[in-house]
Order: structure tokens, then C-alpha cells, then sequence
């Protein structure tokens, strides 16, 4: 694998599949065609398309070869962007334009447009975003006066219709005045069904101090949310939420054709493929584009180090400062088993490359996050190698790019077809690479997988929220966490349980398939559950995902009473063989009793291990509250066990599904030494300042 | 040289007392108990009929801990509230044996008594508390210039980008803070040792002659304290390389990781007496108090 640490990025992609002569450049000085709402029909004469040409040549816009990524739409291509930026370190803020096509693919016609402008959460603090979050989230805190937003200077048709006067901002979700992260925009002539609209929209970003996700830190700038970006139309309504603190994005898919401008000294870390790089004195305009994402972030720092990589056809660039370069390897690696999991699991990832950044420390809520081929990772420099943080990170966000980036479900409304689904993901990779129960932690003896770890959190707060809530209707941030992140893939867990890997494999591989570069539904990904499995799952998710109890199974009380003495004993086993002649023997009729302490329903095996090491296996549908079960063996019982496989993950207790009928307190009493150790330890700490 | 002379001095002075070791060993044992007692109780109601508790005893389960934490979380913080106030028992209680303790080194040669030992500790408890209360405002002097300390780190480190440099900055600091913290408990060491020696009844003045004799010996007596210090951390390296090689939890493991946590409660605390001795060795040379008449604290009191 070829691989190279530099401070410059190694090459500049070369077209990759089929070549197309475009015109790049100083856009903004570009002719642009005529209507400002054409029809879909509207077909540029070439004419006037060569005229361009000439006049850009003319003008001294420099003329690149740019490539096409592929040779076939993945997807319907709905908003393009041509954006233009320039970035002012000094002033941490970026200047910026952009034309907007957008194609109404609905059988309405559009009266108005409605847009994201995300970075408004950060205005003040009468934002949604800053009242949900009180200034403090993912586990970092915003710098009051360090304040970040966007400001549209100017909003025309591309004919020149001026609608800047027209914007309104709009507070769908919460109805906040001081909101301003959607804007509306009405438009002068409805948009047709098929038709398309092109907008001309200048713009300044005030970035904030990095927060959450996006922002400067020194002279680190991690740019994602923007842009002006269109909401996405559907089902006879613009779905254009506001920026929530739980919640992420949702967007359409489309062309992106980003120029950068950044002082020479800075380097660019950026979503999809640098197609052509310009200098001056003392700038540098670096030209990229991406196809079919939904989405646009970029990074630029003077310190950032390149490290390269391969995963066949697919070029990985890491971004990192020097002193980071301890964890290099290891983000590296974790990717590429994730780009080696997901191929092999539900089907390649089709972009020919992907980028990492890895945040400063003191940037810490810019990592961890994803777009459409560019993911932020991050972690302390000094993690250990037996606390895979670093792993962990780079395999989620790469994992985001098949569920967000490629199936696009929508964040705001459905967060666990992404974030759940996702951390599923996450949990069989981890398990797969680096061991089921040491895949988090495996440190002074001390081992944690990431399946326990997630399920922990969602153990301790399983039943304040169902999973489908709009996100920023949780009671908070933790019960978003709970319900996008943990119970959600506890749920996928105990389904591939409930369906085995095999279909369970199946059912995701065909959810890719089936729903990539769209926008699916929880009712989608039942449908095929219920499909690729042959069986009506509904009641499954019926309770999973639209309720709020919770599953706990437990073994409430076993006995044995030894009933008579008998000369022969026949159980399943030995009815067939010769009696034995031993009059002694005894028979034992035991009582078991399991019991429900949860709404949630799901078939559950259970074991009844008897002292002569007999061992009977069981299922109980779960129906009922609790239910007996009696036996007669010539042995007492020695122990219970529900789901002996721990194939329930959404069971919030484990410790109850044993019960073993003779206490045993081996245990507790080695648990009791480790204990009295440490309280002495304690105890001398407190007497040496005595 | 004459720190090492004290330590070794010390350490068979320790070693004499024997008796004194094992029964600070058993007083330990004793409070901890108190504590162990309900959170044993605890554990054996919640896990004596789980499997749990049986895979609890082979490894270190997330899992398993998580449940126990979330269903006994009220009984869990009454045990920690329960600590804090036996470890402050513990500390007034040790403070109140330092008195005996000493002066079972000022005396090496004299058979040990726990009647004497006990009227001793009482005879100097009321001026060892008041240093016990230096001590504690030594603390949070301490905790306070740590803050001062942490603030200019923070700022220098503010125009620094490098992590790595920023961390070494964080890690000196905390560092400083841990000697200048070791540093002020060797003085009240001192102070302990001359209020016993020369029966001082100031405690102010014994922190005063305190400083001022660590001030004449520095050298000597920073060697002496870090050295034990260093022993200690040598100590604990070895305990955590030999608790390796301990796995499972057969009865033979379980027995064998008992004693050898004992066996590390009580080298600790040897090394703690250790201090005690050493300095007190030293201070004895130093100020060249080569024998001592021995306070007559029976008829006194």
C-alpha cells in the first residue's frame, strides 16, 4: 500500500473514469444561462454555451480539464451546488457564492423554497439550537462571545430577479422568533412539476469558536454547515427543520462543485476529489468536486501533515497536526477494516476516495462527525492502545457513509435509521476486528466490548422515550443518545439473534441495495425485516420502536421437593434403555418460575440445569406475567438460566435471568477481598496525612 | 550517606517494633472491616444466587457491574458517604496514635507497652491534633496555589499548539503540586518529631524549628524522604506484577491474592513507620541528640 506523510497533498486526482470538458474557474464571473425557472425540457442552445466559453477564456478564467466522477447518476441529482468561498483567517469568517439548481422532481409546483442556515445556531443565545443545548454539548462548551452565523447579502433568480428582500425566517419545529436557521423564500413564478430552479446567493459566515462540529480553534478551521442549503420537498411539504441540538440533517442528493480560497500557508482537507489546484502569491483555489452526496465540509490548517493511503482503488487522506501522528496508523487501519467490513457485508463504497480530519484536542467538538466522504475523527494523542477510542470514532463515522451518506434517511425525524443502525454496525466491526468482549477496552485486565458498553447506556435509561420521536422532542440529550445510538442497535442485535447473521445479513445487504442515494423510512427498513425474512415483524418493531417499556426477563423462584422413591426412573433419555435396578432413587419435583417484569414481549429459550448435570432446554413465548414450569428428575435442580446465550440485548437486566438454587458465595466473597484491599489502601492514604 | 545511615537505622528500629507494626496492621484491618462488612452484605444479596457473582470472581465484567451499580445505587453512595466519614475517623485516629508511635522511636531499646504506648498517644494527641489542623490548612493552601499553579500553565500552555507539550506542562504541574504536598507533610514530620523530642508545647514553634531544620539539612532530608517515597512506589510496582500472575478464582487464587494484599497492606505500612524512623534517626544526628532521657508522661499525667 502506498503511503506518504507530507504537509501538501500528494497529487492532485486524476480523472477517474469517464472525462468531461467543463468550464471551472472563477465561476462568479461566469454568463449564466437564461431562465431563471426553466423547465426541465429547456435545452442551452450551443450557441451560446460556446459563447461562454469564449467569454470566459477571454476573460482569463483558466480552463480545466475537470473530471466526472460517474459515468452514471447514483442518484437523482436533485440540488447542485457551484459554490465559491474564500476564507479570512484573520477575521474567522468566510465570503462566499453560490448557485443553486434545483430540480422539483414532485408532482407540485413549488411556490416557495426553503433553506438550512445552520450556522445561525450559533447567533445568540436565543437560538433553538443554544437554548436546547444551554451552551454545553458533546462534551464541549461554546465561548460565549465567540459567536458564529450567516448573513445572505444577496438572493436573485439567476436572471437577476433580486428575492433577498423577499426572505423570512421561519421556526417550523418550535416556533422561536429568534430563530433564524430556516429561511423561507417565495418565489415569484411557481416552479412546475419537473422544472428547475436557479438561484445566485452571496453569503458571509462568521464561523464560531468550534462548539459542536463546526468552527475555528486557532488557526484550525473545520467548516460543515455553511452554506445556504435547500431543504428537502416531500410529500407536499418542504422538511426544513430548524438546527436542534439532537439533531443532525437531511438533505437531497446532488452535485457539488466547490472552489476553495485559502492563504498559501493553509492546507485543505475537503469532501470529494480536488480536480484542479490554482495559486497566486499569495492564495491557493483548490477545485473540488462530488458527486451524488448531500452534502459539503471542508477543513483548512497550516499545521495539517497528509497521510496517505490506499484501500484498492479507493485513496484515503488523513489530515492530522505533526504531534498527532502517534494516532495515524490507527485511524488508518480502523478505516480500512471498515471499507473491507461494509464491501464484503452490503456492497462497496463507490466514491473514489475519503478523507479524514483529525481535530486539535482543544477542537475536540469538530471530531467525530460525518459528511459524504470526509469524516472527523479523534482522540487524546496519548490513548493507549488497549482503549480503542481511536478505532471506535473512525469506524462510526466511516460507517455514517453508507448509513447517511449513501442511505439517507432523514436525521431530524428518524435518527436511528442513521445513528442506530449505524452503531449496529459499529459493534459487529469492532467485535470482528478486534474481539468481541475486548473491542473498547482490553487494559490492565481490564475488557469491555463494545456491545456491553453500549448497552449499558441504554440499560440505564430504557423507557423515557420510544426510538421515533422527532429528535428534539427527547426529553434530552441523553434519552437522544439512548434512542438514536444505543437502543436502536440493541434492538438490531437481538433481531439478528432473533433471525440469525445469515438473513439478518440479508436484510441489510438488500436495505442498502434497495435503498441507497434515497431517502427511506422506518416503514421501509420494516418492509424489508419482513421481506428478506419471510415473517411479519411488526410486531417486533411495533413495540421496539414506537413504545416505551422495556424488556426484562427474570428467573423469580425455583424449588425442589423430593417427592417418592421409585425403582426405575424414566426420563426422555433412558425410557428406551434397560431399567435400572436401583430402588432407592429418588424423584424430585421442581417448580420453576420465570417472570416478565417489562411490557416488552419476545420469545425467550431458558435452561434448567439439574445437580446431576442433567440439562433441560426450554423456550417461553413471554406472554404471559410469569408462568410455572414443573419437572420430575432424579436430581434436584442447580440453576436456572434465561437466554443463556444473551441473545436479548434490549433485556436490561442480566443478573436476574439466573437464579441457582444453593447460594453460592465464592463470589462475593473474592469481589469482598478485592474490596477490603482497596478500603485499606484508602484508609493508609488518609492516615499518611495524619 | 547519612540519609541512607537513617534509613537503614530506621528500618531496623522498625523492625524491633514489631509489635507495634502488627497492631497498627490490625487497626487498619479493623476499620476496613467495618466498612467491608455491609458492602459485603450488599454484594451477597445481590449476587449469592446469580451466576453473577461467579463470573464476577473469574473477570472483570462491565456488564455485570453496570446492573449492580443501577439497582443498588442508594446503598452504593451510603457506602461511599460511609467511607469518607471512617476515613476521617481514620485520620483523627492516627493522628491521635502518632504521639505513642514516635516515641516508640525516641526510645528504641525500651520494651514495647501498650499501656505507656496508649498514655503516650494521649499525652501528645491535643498538640498533635493542632497539628493535624496545620496539616489541613496546609492542604488546602496547597489545593489553592495548585489552582495559581494550573492557571499559568493554562495560559502558557494557551499559545502553545503542540498537545504533546501541553500535556508535559499539565503533568508538571500536577506534579509540583504532589511534591510541594509531600514536601509540606515531610516538615509536619518533622514538626511531629520535635514536639515528641523535645516535648514542645507549641506547635507553631515545632513547625518553625520544623523549617528551619529542613531549611539546615535540606538536602539530606529531601534524600531521605523521596528515597522512602521511591520505595514505596517500588512496592507498588512489584504488588501489581505479582497480582499478574494471579488468575482465575479457584480457592488456592483467592487465598494467594488475599495474602499477598496483605502482605502489601503491611510493607505500606512498615514504610509508613519507616518515616517515622528514619527521620527521627536523622534529626537525631543531625542535631546531634545522640540519647535521650525519656519523658516521664506517667507521673506527668
Amino acid at each position: 500500500m502506498k503511503k506518504c506523510l507530507d504537509a501538501e497533498p500528494c497529487s492532485i486526482r486524476k480523472p477517474l473514469l469517464n472525462k468531461a470538458v467543463h468550464v471551472v474557474g472563477a465561476w462568479c464571473t461566469m454568463p449564466l444561462p437564461p431562465p431563471c425557472v426553466v423547465s426541465s425540457r429547456c435545452i442551452m442552445p450551443l450557441q451560446i454555451f460556446m459563447f461562454l466559453l469564449l467569454g470566459l477564456w477571454i476573460s482569463g478564467g483558466n480552463l480545466k480539464a475537470q473530471s466526472q466522477i460517474f459515468q452514471q447518476p447514483l442518484s437523482q441529482r436533485i440540488a447542485n451546488y457551484q459554490i465559491k468561498v474564500r476564507l479570512i483567517p484573520e477575521q474567522k469568517a468566510l465570503q462566499g457564492e453560490e448557485i443553486l439548481t434545483w430540480h422539483n422532481t414532485s408532482p407540485d409546483s413549488i411556490h416557495e423554497l426553503y433553506f438550512h442556515l445552520y450556522m445561525n445556531a450559533f447567533r445568540n443565545l436565543k437560538s433553538t439550537f443554544m437554548k436546547e443545548s444551554g451552551g454545553r454539548l458533546r462534551h464541549s462548551r461554546f465561548e460565549h462571545g465567540k459567536w458564529g452565523y450567516i448573513e445572505i447579502k444577496n438572493l436573485q433568480l439567476i436572471d437577476g430577479t433580486d428575492l433577498t428582500s423577499a426572505i423570512q425566517y421561519v421556526s417550523p419545529d418550535d416556533n422561536n422568533s429568534d430563530d433564524m436557521t430556516v429561511m423561507k423564500v417565495p418565489l415569484s413564478i411557481p416552479l412546475p412539476p419537473g422544472g428547475k430552479v436557479r438561484l445566485r446567493i452571496e453569503f458571509h459566515v462568521q464561523l464560531p469558536r468550534v462548539f459542536v462540529r463546526a468552527g475555528y480553534c486557532g488557526d484550525f478551521f473545520m467548516v460543515g454547515q455553511w452554506f445556504p442549503k435547500i431543504g428537502v420537498y416531500q410529500n407536499g411539504s418542504w422538511n426544513c427543520h430548524q438546527y436542534h441540538a439532537t439533531s443532525e440533517f437531511f438533505a437531497d442528493f446532488g452535485v457539488y462543485d466547490v472552489t476553495i480560497e485559502v492563504p498559501k500557508s493553509f492546507v485543505v482537507a475537503a469532501s470529494g476529489v480536488l480536480v484542479a489546484v490554482d495559486s497566486t502569491d499569495t492564495t491557493r483555489i483548490l477545485h473540488y468536486r462530488s458527486e451524488d452526496v448531500h452534502d459539503f465540509a471542508w477543513a483548512a490548517d497550516p499545521l495539517f501533515k497528509i497521510a496517505k493511503e490506499f484501500y484498492k482503488n479507493i485513496e484515503i487522506n488523513l489530515y492530522f497536526r505533526p504531534w498527532r501522528k502517534k494516532l495515524v496508523s490507527r485511524y488508518l487501519s480502523a478505516v480500512k477494516n471498515a471499507l473491507n467490513y461494509f464491501e464484503n457485508w452490503i456492497g462497496p463504497y463507490p466514491y473514489p476516495t475519503l478523507t479524514l480530519v483529525d481535530p486539535p484536542l482543544a477542537a475536540s467538538g469538530a471530531g467525530g462527525m460525518e459528511y459524504p466522504t470526509l469524516i472527523t475523527v479523534g482522540s487524546p494523542w496519548w490513548m493507549p492502545k488497549g482503549f480503542r477510542l481511536p478505532e471506535m470514532v473512525a469506524i462510526h463515522e466511516f460507517g455514517h457513509q453508507y448509513w447517511y451518506g449513501m442511505v439517507a434517511s432523514n436525521e431530524f425525524e428518524e435518527a436511528w435509521l442513521d445513528e442506530g443502525i449505524n452503531t449496529y454496525s459499529e459493534i459487529r466491526i469492532l467485535g470482528t476486528f478486534y474481539g468481541t468482549r475486548t473491542s473498547v477496552l482490553d487494559l490492565w485486565g481490564i475488557q469491555i466490548g463494545d456491545d456491553e458498553l453500549q448497552w449499558t447506556s441504554y440499560m440505564f435509561m430504557p423507557q423515557f422515550d420510544p426510538i421515533l420521536r422527532p429528535t428534539w422532542e427527547y426529553l434530552n440529550h441523553r434519552s437522544y443518545g439512548v434512542n438514536a445510538y444505543h437502543k436502536p442497535a440493541m434492538m438490531l442485535l437481538t433481531l439478528e439473534n432473533y433471525l440469525g447473521t445469515e438473513t439478518m445479513d440479508q436484510i441489510m445487504r438488500t436495505y442498502f441495495q434497495r435503498w441507497k442515494f434515497k431517502h427511506p423510512t422506518s416503514k421501509d427498513f420494516i418492509q424489508v425485516v419482513n421481506e428478506v425474512s419471510g415473517q411479519k415483524m411488526d410486531w417486533f418493531f411495533e413495540q421496539f420502536l414506537y413504545e416505551t417499556g422495556y424488556l426484562d426477563y427474570a428467573v423469580h423462584s425455583i424449588s425442589s421437593k423430593r417427592q417418592r422413591t421409585i425403582a426405575k426412573i424414566a426420563t426422555s433419555q433412558d425410557s428406551l434403555q434397560a431399567p435400572i435396578k436401583d430402588s432407592t432413587k429418588a424423584v424430585y419435583h421442581s417448580e420453576v418460575i420465570l417472570k416478565r417484569n417489562g411490557e416488552f414481549i419476545l420469545p425467550v429459550t431458558f435452561e434448567v440445569h439439574f445437580t446431576n448435570g442433567n440439562v433441560i432446554v426450554e423456550s417461553w413465548s413471554g406472554r404471559e406475567r410469569w408462568v410455572k414450569f414443573e419437572y420430575d428428575e432424579p436430581a434436584k435442580i442447580d440453576y436456572v438460566t434465561i437466554d443463556p446465550q444473551k441473545k436479548l440485548w434490549l433485556d436490561i437486566d442480566f443478573v436476574n435471568n439466573t437464579l441457582i438454587a444453593k447460594k453460592s458465595i465464592k463470589g462475593v466473597n473474592f469481589i469482598s477481598l478485592k474490596w477490603l484491599f482497596w478500603i485499606q489502601n484508602l484508609l493508609q492514604f488518609f492516615a499518611f496525612f495524619s | 550517606m547519612i540519609a541512607f545511615k537513617a534509613f537503614v537505622a530506621g528500618s531496623l528500629m522498625v523492625w524491633q517494633r514489631r509489635k507495634l507494626w502488627l497492631g497498627l496492621y490490625v487497626c487498619n484491618l479493623i476499620f476496613a472491616l467495618v466498612l467491608i462488612i455491609p458492602a459485603r452484605s450488599l454484594l451477597a444479596r445481590f449476587f449469592a444466587d446469580r451466576l453473577a457473582g461467579g463470573t464476577l470472581a473469574e473477570q472483570f465484567d462491565f456488564a455485570i457491574w453496570a446492573v449492580f451499580l443501577k439497582q443498588n445505587f442508594p446503598s452504593v453512595s451510603l457506602l461511599f458517604n460511609l467511607m469518607f466519614v471512617l476515613g476521617v475517623i481514620y485520620w483523627l485516629f492516627n493522628a491521635f496514635l502518632n504521639g505513642g508511635i514516635l516515641m516508640q522511636f525516641v526510645n528504641p531499646e525500651q520494651k514495647f507497652n501498650l499501656g505507656s504506648f496508649l498514655t503516650t498517644c494521649c499525652y501528645f494527641f491535643v498538640r498533635f491534633f493542632r497539628l493535624l489542623l496545620i496539616g489541613l490548612g496546609v492542604i488546602v493552601l496547597v489545593f489553592l496555589l495548585s489552582s495559581v499553579i494550573f492557571a499559568l500553565v493554562g495560559l502558557l500552555a494557551g499559545n502553545i499548539e503542540n498537545e504533546i507539550v501541553k500535556s508535559i506542562l499539565r503533568l508538571l504541574a500536577a506534579g509540583s503540586v504532589l511534591l510541594l504536598l509531600l514536601f509540606f507533610n515531610m516538615i509536619l514530620d518533622y514538626a511531629k518529631i520535635i514536639t515528641v523530642v523535645w516535648d514542645e508545647l507549641k506547635v507553631l514553634k515545632a513547625v518553625r524549628l520544623a523549617m528551619g531544620f529542613v531549611r539546615s539539612n535540606f538536602g539530606k532530608t529531601l534524600i531521605l524522604y523521596f528515597g522512602i517515597s521511591f520505595l514505596a512506589l517500588i512496592l507498588l510496582v512489584l504488588y501489581f506484577s505479582i497480582h499478574g500472575w494471579l488468575k482465575g478464582a479457584s480457592a488456592m487464587v483467592i487465598l494467594a491474592t488475599f495474602l499477598l494484599q496483605q502482605i502489601y497492606i503491611i510493607s505500606k505500612l512498615g514504610i509508613r513507620l519507616d518515616f517515622f524512623a528514619s527521620q527521627m534517626y536523622l534529626y537525631r544526628q543531625t542535631s546531634g541528640i545522640v540519647t535521650f532521657e525519656p519523658i516521664e508522661i506517667i507521673n506527668e499525667a
